[in-house]
């Protein structure tokens, strides 16, 4: 087992490295090869990993490969920690990659950096390979910076974009925000366990005396540095207010959206809470922190989607607004139910990115949904898995988004206080906004008629790229049927493991019985009359209305504010520099003094004149005062 | 093994430095022989490595006669793991200056090679001295050497720029020497470890700490005695800046290791609060500065202030750790994660002044509002520079994060709004260096002319050996810091007891 686990992160990262510095020796479409297969193998063995996992729950893996740092006491390993949870992410993500690799090599054939472009998901899917499997904090946060770092270069791939480097600036800052709060909370977290390790952590929880810790603004210490450490997963998982980075690291290529932002690493902030769950299962205002957050994310973010015309974009605020559920359900302590969903959002969201790519390809990197309209005669099989994407992402029953989206709202209603009932209504709100903005953008690029140019120029991309669409339809559909493993889900036994279940076909009556449906119709109701019939409804003209759909499309104002804060330290900062650092410190005292000495120096040689008389009147002057001092004194 | 591996490692490059300056024809001859001296002493001060036995914390490869009798005097030298980590630093960043600069031609290169050596061996020597004045030798003969290399080879503004960093450095030096002569009238000896054993009053220690330490925090340089570096790195040539930037610095951080923590530990303990607001400043106050900056060369060194504030930061928490929890581990952790920030940033900020320094060869302008798009001209030089952008704001994988890691473990654990604070470099030091990547190496470039070369071959070899060490270091740590351990935990002990009695 230790060799397989081994090999899984080190062949993705020899592919990375192998790719990255060939140089000419390999050509683009075999150094694409190279890097498929080997995450291919990749894929089999963690496979092989997972399925020991699918009878026995109680089986952890865990070592450490080598010691990172030690002194005394202090161990800070790189190994692994494989349980149920690890693994299946493991396959969640070496999967997506896999799938991901194979689009790529049809979709960047053309590209002049291919094999940078190809050594990068490489290494992005080492890191968080590296974040999955580790076995203390200190390597998930590696990890988390890995992921990060990469997605910053990704985003920034076309380098001669002024509007990519700029998002891709921001993606980095914004997520420097989060990360200094995420280690302080692992600052914390050591501090009160005297260890980054996750299983002595985890054991050493109930021991641990939480009145002998220091509690800050009237939260106790766990709470606090899970807060931190749930601030650093904000910006990562991009839960208001710092999700303004990821609508605009959409100026990367677009398989890399699929992959590293919607289906993988802004999962990783999900995955981190789920990974110490122990911890968060015992904290009350953090969690009900984070289900606020989560269920206004999930409502407010959405709705920016159904005014937005970028279809990469639409997507993009979906996938905040699906996080956004993720991460209710971690706040109301159902760890699995939140995994569930990640699970099932990673292909379908994978889908619906490399499907929006197979359309922007076809239409020669046209991305405005407006002028889209009538593709779906000319792209049948695109049509299909869009299609496809879409119902899952709704929730439309038997998908597999209907079985994990069902099952968040369910477990909202199972604590009764009115936090977890507001934020019930806001993600049920948020479903019916989800089919809104799914079905608008299904009708206005498939349906109707096609807005700029000739439609008959248009074409079904090749084998290559279309393939990966077909099996992440199937699996949008399959996904939702592994349903009995999450319910099961041992996430170190905390949190909620009591969910209602009581066979598929109970749980199908069940949901498609729930208000989610009705929501989900409505919303189709209404996407269908006013984008596909072009039904002009009255209500649309009050005032009202039209001031909350100018606050919604003005995205809140949360980018303004972030570009007046970063305007407002850079004019801060420019004061410092001028006014203190070269002003006062430099000019005044550094050069100052020494100026102040030479001029009192020249005074001085001013006097001394050569002129006799001068000095026979200061001599006579000097005996005077001696003499007139000496007299005094006598006297 | 021989014996005077330490005199030779200091003396060698001296004389060979000082035979160079009478050859100056051949300039082929004259770059071999450079890179041969240098290539030597690399060899040497890695077989001192190598027989050096970390588990030992007391000085080894000692040598010690007598030099000036009356005044009690020695040429005393040895090493601790401490210093045997800084000569290598420093035989590593000369050798890889000597490369560097055999891509030069510049006038009277003969003379410009024979400052490095002799400022290569002097630095050896400040590093293995163990007699207090035998180190101010070496510490104030340093600044010769650096001096014309500023003030012959700089820029425009280089004779300002060089008086100020001598009168400045030297106005430190005046205190140093006092301490050492006021420690000596009581003590009668200059011997390190009878500096050790000393033991004065809280209003002496007091007193010499500060003197000391404002000698240090010059040479450091600590907030508010900074401002001589930008100035001096914007004047001194390429190699000059990683010099500066790469080993006088650390010697500064040296000082503070070797001849003020452990010997007047009372004097810091009360005084503490003041160094460590000052770190504090630098690395919070200095890095924002770093953001505004235009000039490529004076936002590196603002940063390289900002990374020395992380350095003195982990010198000084230990006496809050002391006071609030007395666990040696903690202190030893900090004082690691100092020494593991001193050897990153040499090699970091080294290579980032020799990419700007080849950027500012070819483009003729170190100011960031006139290059963009060097990605497109200079592919090697951009991704490089971009590496060593990322591993200057503290990316993990990269040895800086190791240090940063340490240091902001220990100082959660002196003060919460320490750690917070000390964090925010996080956001700082992303804030200036990938901005700077932004306007500089991305985008469209603004001149566009064909013939800029990108780095040649012995370049791409400087570079990719620097991010190489940069990250065995980030990725492997355990090596250095066991290194180190045995030494500072007897440091440590030192100064516990120190304090306790």
């Amino acid at each position: 087992m230790q060799t397989i686990l081994f090999l899984i992160p080190i062949l993705v990262l020899a592919s990375s490295i192998i790719i990255g510095l060939s140089g000419n020796i390999i050509n683009n479409f075999y150094s694409g090869l190279i890097s498929t297969i080997l995450v291919f193998i990749s894929f089999g063995l963690s496979l092989v990993i997972c399925s020991s996992f699918y009878f026995d729950n109680s089986v952890i893996l865990y070592e450490d490969f080598y010691n990172w740092i030690s002194i005394d006491n202090l161990h800070i390993t790189i190994g692994y920690l494989i349980d149920k949870l690890s693994s299946i992410m493991l396959v969640v993500v070496l999967f997506i990659s896999l799938v991901v690799h194979i689009y790529s090599i049809g979709y960047m054939k053309d590209e002049k950096d291919f094999k940078r472009f190809f050594s990068y998901i490489a290494l992005f899917t080492f890191s968080m390979l590296l974040l999955v499997m580790s076995n203390n904090l200190i390597q998930l946060f590696i990890g988390w910076e890995g992921v990060g770092l990469i997605s910053y270069l990704l985003i920034g791939y076309w380098h001669n974009k002024e509007s990519a480097i700029k998002a891709n600036l921001k993606a980095f800052l914004i997520n420097r925000i989060g990360d200094m709060f995420f280690i302080l909370g692992i600052v914390m977290i050591y501090s009160a366990f005297d260890s980054f390790d996750f299983k002595t952590i985890f054991t050493n929880i109930d021991s641990i005396d939480l009145n002998n810790l220091e509690s800050y603004f009237g939260l106790n210490y766990i709470d606090f540095s899970c807060l931190f450490l749930f601030i650093g997963a904000m910006a990562k998982s991009a839960q208001i207010p710092l999700h303004v980075w990821l609508p605009d690291s959409m100026e990367g290529p677009t398989p890399i959206s699929a992959l590293i932002h919607a289906a993988t690493m802004v999962t990783a902030g999900i995955f981190m809470v789920a990974r110490l769950s122990p911890l968060y299962a015992t904290t009350d205002f953090t969690s009900d922190f984070i289900l606020i957050i989560g269920a206004s994310t999930a409502l407010f973010i959405g709705v920016i989607a159904i005014f937005e015309n970028d279809i990469k974009k639409v997507i993009a605020y979906s996938t905040i607004s699906q996080l956004g559920y993720m991460v209710a359900a971690l706040g109301i302590s159902a760890y699995s139910v939140s995994f569930f969903h990640l699970f099932t959002h990673a292909f379908f969201k994978a889908l619906l990115f490399l499907c929006a790519g197979s359309i922007i390809m076809s239409l020669h990197h046209n991305q405005n949904i407006q002028n889209m309209g009538g593709l779906k005669s000319r792209l049948p099989v695109t049509y299909i898995c869009f299609l496809i994407g879409t119902l899952s992402i709704i929730g439309f029953p038997l998908t597999s988004g209907f079985f994990s989206k069902d099952l968040i709202l369910e477990v909202m209603l199972y604590e009764n206080n009115t936090i977890s009932y507001i934020a019930y209504f806001m993600l049920l709100t948020g479903a019916l906004v989800t089919s809104i903005y799914s079905f608008r953008l299904l009708f206005l690029v498939f349906f109707g008629k096609f807005k700029s140019g000739n439609i008959e120029d248009i074409v079904e991309q090749s084998t290559l790229i279309l393939a990966p669409l077909i099996i992440l339809s199937l699996l949008s559909l399959s996904a939702g049927y592994f349903i009995n493993i999450f319910i099961e889900l041992p996430i170190f036994m905390y949190g909620i493991n009591n969910i209602n279940y009581d066979g598929l076909l109970n749980f199908i009556i069940h949901g498609v019985l729930s208000p989610a449906s009705v929501a989900l119709i409505v919303g189709f109701y209404f996407a269908k009359r006013i984008y596909k019939d072009d039904t002009k409804y009255k209500i649309f003209e009050v005032k009202i209305i039209k001031i909350f759909k100018q606050i919604i499309s003005s995205k809140y104002k949360f980018d303004e504010f972030f570009i007046l804060s970063a305007h407002k330290m850079v004019n801060l900062s420019n004061y410092f520099s001028k006014k203190f650092d070269i002003a006062l410190i430099d000019s005044f005292i550094v050069n100052g003094l020494p100026l102040k000495i030479n001029n009192f120096s020249r005074k001085l040689r001013n006097s001394s004149t050569g002129y006799l008389y001068h000095y026979a009147f200061s001599i006579v002057f000097s005996l005077v005062v001696i003499f007139g001092i000496i007299l005094v004194r006598v006297l | 093994m021989n014996i005077n591996i330490l005199s030779l490692l200091i003396w060698l490059p001296i004389f060979s430095g000082l035979l160079l300056l009478f050859y100056n024809r051949k300039i082929k001859y004259i770059n071999l022989y450079n890179i041969f001296i240098n290539a030597l002493i690399f060899v040497f001060s890695v077989l001192l490595l190598k027989n050096f036995n970390h588990a030992i914390a007391d000085f080894q490869f000692v040598e010690n006669i007598q030099w000036i009798e009356y005044l009690n005097i020695n040429y005393y030298l040895g090493v601790d793991a401490i210093s045997i980590l800084l000569i290598l630093l420093n035989s590593i960043i000369f050798l890889i200056v000597a490369f560097y600069n055999s891509t030069l031609t510049i006038k009277k290169q003969n003379h410009y090679y024979a400052s490095f050596l002799i400022a290569n061996g002097l630095t050896i020597g400040v590093f293995s001295a163990l007699d207090a004045i035998l180190f101010y030798v070496f510490f104030e003969a340093l600044l010769i050497p650096m001096f014309l290399i500023i003030g012959i080879w700089g820029g425009p503004n280089r004779i300002y720029a060089a008086i100020k960093f001598f009168i400045y450095t030297f106005l430190g030096s005046v205190l140093l020497l006092i301490s050492f002569i006021y420690i000596n009238s009581t003590i009668h000896s200059f011997n390190v470890n009878s500096f050790y054993d000393a033991h004065f009053s809280l209003a002496e220690q007091e007193w010499l700490f500060i003197a000391m330490a404002i000698a240090f925090a010059i040479k450091i340089p600590m907030f508010p005695f900074h401002t001589w570096l930008p100035d001096a790195h914007v004047e001194a040539p390429t190699s000059g800046s990683v010099i500066l930037a790469a080993i006088l610095l650390k010697v500064g951080a040296y000082g503070f290791l070797r001849y003020v923590i452990p010997v007047v530990p009372m004097g810091a303990l009360s005084l503490d609060i003041y160094f460590i607001i000052l770190s504090l400043i630098a690395i919070v106050y200095v890095g924002m500065i770093a953001i505004v900056q235009d000039d490529m060369k004076k936002l590196i060194a603002y940063s390289s202030i900002s990374h020395m504030g992380f350095v003195t930061l982990g010198f000084f928490i230990i006496f809050q750790l002391f006071s609030n929890t007395s666990i040696k581990e903690d202190i030893v952790i900090s004082l690691s994660g100092s020494m593991y920030q001193i050897i990153s940033h040499g090699f970091i900020s080294a290579a980032l002044f020799i990419c700007v320094g080849s950027i500012y060869d070819r483009y003729k302008t170190k100011k960031i509002s006139e290059i963009s798009g060097i990605l497109n001209q200079m592919p090697i030089y951009g991704w490089f520079f971009v590496f060593f952008a990322l591993a200057n704001c503290g990316m993990p994988g990269t040895s800086s994060f190791v240090g940063e890691l340490l240091i902001i473990i220990s100082s959660f654990k002196a003060n919460f709004i320490y750690s917070i604070l000390a964090s925010g470099t996080l956001v700082i030091s992303a804030a200036y260096s990938m901005w700077l990547v932004k306007r500089v190496i991305y985008g469209e470039s603004q001149i566009n002319i064909n013939n800029y070369i990108d780095a040649n071959k012995r370049e791409t070899i400087i570079l990719f050996t620097l991010s190489l060490i940069v990250l065995i270091l980030g990725i492997y740590p355990d090596y250095m810091i066991t290194f180190m351990n045995a030494t500072l935990v007897n440091m440590v002990d030192n100064i516990i007891i120190k304090i306790s009695i």
